[in-house]
């Protein structure tokens, strides 16, 4: 009974002081909420680079580090340094202990999304989360040189369909102003919505790479020099190089072997990588900026709680009057402790609804621009024991950060019950 | 005060920024870099075979890596030799997976009886003639490991969920066993350590 009472003092108290109350509320939840959007971000991001590739047994590219390698070859982050030779992959390819291979070839747009030249084989044997085959949401793999396979949102954001002719520039520039004009390429296929990167890829042929380079040499055009579509169709194309392969291994027992035989190979120096292993190493990385991420939002949620510490600590002389009145009327300084403590928790159990709100305002808005700039995709969904935990734990810290002013005001309280003062 | 705390957050972020360069760094030093006290181990799942290599620098194993010249250096290396061999002793597999040692091969210039030997018992002349013939070869690995295949069948290999390293207890010297397996349920890496010797998979 008498908590009720005091929970309805309290609110009735912070509702007189709307102003300062909703302005402490509102600094309380702009730090929730960027707790909570840094642990989903943190999980989303793991879980979609995680689900990204799976049942490829070792990738392949020029030596450089294995992270970088299967950032650029997987994720479609960052550039490669170096292309491997046409017969280096010839000679990968053909091992006898693989099961299947794919060559990437990269560094194409179009429209600001990557164009990768590979085989059919790529829509055979490429895998993602739990080892789920692409699927085709409409049309058929390419055939021709100058056919195209979309990813899913790659169609939905420039509007293509199956029959559609797109243009791909040269270079990895978004206006692309040498563009390969001369030899459009048709869409025959749309990918299902996978959720990793390949949402955003352009796919083509390797021969339809290597047929939109034929009269450009050094990043331009060569004057005088042009090839029709047609007569690309004629030229044998074999591809120069590619930039990175996928293998599939018939045992897993010759992984090891296999990527010793791969990273001691004479023709060139290559690399070869255990992706999941790779991907490891980069949490392990991403674990040290994570956690710098987390001392920083411990800050912001320090100086939220403080700040409410300090808005009810600077309002106990104004509220003198207040108290006195409610120990005039039976109070004992310890309910003023509990009003002072209860408003707190009120403070905070407010500015925690209120993140939450902003969390999922935030994310409803930014979820689309967070999908096409880092292809990270964030649903909205409920939250997850981890975030319930961290709610929780600002309760808690608002609930004894609301004990210091409840302390003086106790204090004052006792004292000016015996004082007399102006 | 301000300014204070702004400054403990802009070295927090520093430091860790400079530590994860260090980490891409070292992660990326695969096996192919020799290096004292740090050893690998591969291992790989198919079906109910497991294969293990198991990859120990010579300075880990017998606390050097020139050829044995001695009775002691001798003795060192068929101590060591006879520990890598007794795989069960290094490793233990979760009782549940019901896995077997079923053969092991074990190599290492060490145990090269021939270089050994020879070096020891020639004359100076002949020591230089011969010396530069196993330069070419001494030159492509001029630091001696042991290199320790392990073929191990499991009767139930789901089961197999942890592998304890008792490989820290026969060899004191090492200090970091850098793990990577492939098997049906993904890839993995871990480093275990004298206090981390449980590797889960």
């Amino acid at each position: 009974m008498t908590a009720r009472i005091i929970l309805f003092l309290a609110a009735k108290s912070l509702l007189n002081r709307w102003l300062t109350a909703g302005l402490t509320v509102f600094a309380i939840a702009v730090s929730v909420m960027m707790v909570l959007s840094v642990e989903k971000i943190r999980t989303d991001a793991k879980l979609s680079f995680a689900n990204t590739i799976s049942g490829t047994d070792l990738v392949v590219g020029a030596r450089s580090g294995a992270v970088q390698l299967l950032l650029y070859s997987v994720f479609r982050i960052g550039n490669a340094t170096n292309n491997i030779s046409w017969r280096s992959y010839q000679e990968i390819a053909n091992r006898n202990d693989l099961k299947w291979s794919v060559p990437l070839s990269l560094g194409d747009s179009h429209r600001g999304y990557r164009v990768m030249g590979t085989t059919d084989d790529y829509f055979k044997h490429y895998r993602y989360g739990a080892r789920r085959v692409l699927q085709f949401d409409d049309g058929i793999p390419f055939d021709d040189i100058f056919d195209t396979v979309l990813g899913a949102e790659v169609a939905e954001a420039l509007d293509y369909a199956v029959g559609d002719k797109i243009v791909i520039a040269h270079g990895l520039g978004r206006a692309g102003f040498t563009k390969h004009v001369d030899k459009p390429f048709t869409v025959t296929g749309i990918l299902k919505r996978t959720g990793t990167p390949l949402d955003r890829t352009v796919h083509v042929s390797l021969n339809g790479i290597e047929a939109i380079h034929l009269d450009w040499r050094g990043g331009s055009r060569i004057p005088g020099r042009t090839i029709t579509a047609d007569q690309a169709r004629e030229l044998t194309l074999t591809p120069r190089s590619v930039t990175a392969v996928l293998l599939g291994l018939k045992s897993r027992l010759g992984a090891f072997r296999a990527l010793r035989e791969i990273n001691e190979s004479r023709r060139e120096p290559l690399l070869a990588i255990l992706p999941g292993v790779a991907l490891q190493e980069l949490w392990s990385l991403m674990g040290t900026a994570e956690a710098a991420l987390g001392i920083v939002v411990l800050f912001v949620v320090a100086a939220g709680l403080i700040g409410m510490a300090t808005m009810l600590l600077a309002s106990l002389n104004e509220r003198r009057r207040e108290m006195a009145i409610l120990r005039a009327v039976g109070a004992r300084p310890a309910h003023v402790f509990a009003m002072f403590v209860l408003e707190g928790w009120l403070l905070t159990l407010l500015a925690c609804v209120l993140g939450i709100a902003l969390l999922y305002f935030g994310l409803a808005v930014a979820q689309p621009l967070i999908e096409t700039r880092f292809g990270l995709y964030v649903p909205l969904d409920v939250l997850t024991i981890r975030q319930w935990i961290i709610i929780s734990a600002i309760m808690g810290a608002g609930t004894v950060t609301g004990a210091v002013p409840a302390w003086f005001a106790y204090r004052n309280s006792i004292a000016d019950g015996m004082t007399i003062r102006t | 005060m301000k300014y204070g705390r702004l400054r403990i957050v802009a070295i927090l972020f520093g430091s860790t920024l400079v530590w994860s360069f260090n980490s891409l760094t070292t992660a990326v030093a695969e096996e192919g870099a020799h290096q004292h006290g740090v050893s690998h181990l591969n291992i790989a799942i198919e079906g109910n075979h497991l294969e293990m290599e198991l990859i120990v620098p010579g300075s880990d194993a017998v606390g050097f890596e020139h050829s044995p010249s001695t009775t002691e250096d001798r003795k060192a290396v068929q101590a060591a030799a006879k520990n890598f061999k007794d795989g069960m002793q290094l490793f233990v597999f979760s009782a549940a997976a019901n896995c077997r040692f079923e053969h092991t091969k074990l190599q290492s210039s060490l145990l090269d009886k021939h270089s050994g030997h020879k070096h020891h018992a020639h004359k100076k002349h002949d020591h230089a003639k011969h010396s530069s013939r196993q330069d070419k070869k001494a030159s492509k690995e001029p630091h001696a490991e042991f290199h320790v295949h392990y073929h191990i069948e499991c009767a139930n290999p789901g089961k197999l969920t942890y592998i304890d390293a008792r490989f820290f207890k026969s060899f004191p010297s090492a200090q970091k066993l850098v793990t990577r397996w492939v098997t049906a349920r993904g890839q993995g890496a871990a480093t275990l350590t004298p206090a981390k010797t449980r590797l889960t998979f």
